[in-house]
């Protein structure tokens, strides 16, 4: 695995390899000792080819508290949504706003 | 040094850095010193590859995904407790780092919130910025938001509050994928939700206005996602949570006539003093 990551990470900081075309890319990664489901990743720009060795977990990209939602900073967070008047509430406490 | 200062509790710190998008490409010199310098490090990620990444700089990283909880938990919770467990260790005397994917202080409430506490009991407290989603789409999509203006908006604020839109701007809209979640509890909303988002924009659409639905590539063996069609396709076509809704101009840009007037007035009477310099002396 920490192999993997660390082809990865040397792939990402380098020009050369960071947009080679996927079959280019595979043939480096072979060179440079890739294991099989990464060069099949590269070839394709699939990352589903590492899900048996990185385990396929569902990760919440979500940070933000959304507009019209819950203020965390409030009292009861467990308290319907605001059901809005016709001003936001505080918003100091919001982020402006997906991905970061 | 005095004795006094050698008893002092060492006092805890937090800085909130931007691991940006896309793994090895993005993460700024000063943001891995953060994370190597801390004690302890707290990690709100966008892919589970990316954090095995990160444990490879630091031997205390802590993920804060599983405060997310599975079904009726309010996302208002887990962001209050992001910050406890944060603020906790800071308060325990260690340095803290909290890394969040892109830029730790866009669409991310935590970061501001735990540095707002931290300063407020006299602790340091720093951000650090990270190549955002956004930095991406600019790249990406080829879009200078200098050209015509850019509007950004969570996309449920457009169906929750009156929100002007400027169609002679590019409109970049965020979080389509949960439009109109009014729980904290859902992590996607359905077609028809995303059809009250096409209704609200039909007000300043044309209906087969071209958009784009973008995504940009985690890992470096990625490309980002970029796909074309019409806006009254948008409610048919799924969106997830790390999807991008971009909307470029509708109008074209439109002449104040008024306006240009008394600027052409203005550059006529300096370049009047220019030519007559002791004339506007005497005024």
């Amino acid at each position: 695995m920490s192999n993997t990551i660390e082809l990865l990470e040397a792939v990402g900081r380098d020009a050369s390899l960071r947009h080679a075309s996927g079959d280019d890319l595979a043939q480096a990664l072979g060179g440079m000792g890739a294991g099989e489901s990464l060069k099949q990743a590269a070839a394709s720009g699939d990352r589903s080819h590492l899900v048996q060795e990185f385990g396929g977990g569902d990760v919440k990209v979500n940070h933000n508290v959304g507009q019209g939602g819950c203020d965390p900073a409030g009292d009861d967070s467990e308290h319907e949504p605001e059901d809005d008047g016709d001003e936001a509430g505080d918003t100091s406490h919001s982020s402006a706003g997906s991905r970061s | 040094m005095t004795p006094d200062t050698d008893r002092r509790e060492p006092r805890g710190s937090i800085a909130c850095v931007g691991l940006g998008m896309t793994l090895g490409s993005h993460l700024s010199p000063l943001a891995r010193s953060y994370i190597e310098q801390s004690d302890v490090v707290f990690a709100a990620l966008s892919d589970a590859i990316v954090e095995r990444w990160l444990e490879q700089m630091h031997p205390d990283v802590r993920s804060l995904q599983p405060y997310y909880g599975s079904g009726d938990k309010s996302r208002a919770v887990t962001y209050r407790e992001w910050v406890d467990v944060m603020m906790a260790e800071v308060r325990a005397g260690r340095r803290v780092c909290g890394v969040f994917y892109g830029h730790p202080g866009i669409f991310a409430w935590s970061p501001h919130e735990v540095i707002r506490v931290a300063r407020a009991e006299g602790f340091h407290a720093h951000m650090e910025p990270g190549i955002s989603a956004e930095d991406c789409l600019y790249a990406d999509l080829g879009i200078d938001p200098g050209r015509h203006g850019c509007q950004h908006y969570e996309a449920s604020q457009l169906l929750l509050y009156e929100t002007p839109i400027n169609p002679g701007a590019h409109l970049v809209l965020w979080q389509v994928g949960l439009v109109g979640d009014r729980s904290m509890k859902r992590f996607a909303t359905g077609p028809e939700y995303r059809q009250v988002l096409v209704d609200v924009l039909s007000r300043d659409y044309p209906p087969d206005h071209g958009i784009i639905i973008y995504r940009g590539a985690t890992l470096p063996i990625e490309r980002p996602r970029i796909r074309h069609l019409a806006l009254r396709d948008l409610p048919a076509t799924d969106v997830a949570a790390e999807d991008t809704v971009v909307l470029p101009p509708a109008a074209p840009l439109r002449a104040q006539r008024a306006v240009r007037e008394r600027l052409t007035e203005l550059d006529r009477m300096a370049a009047e003093s220019r030519e007559h310099p002791s004339a506007s002396h005497e005024k």
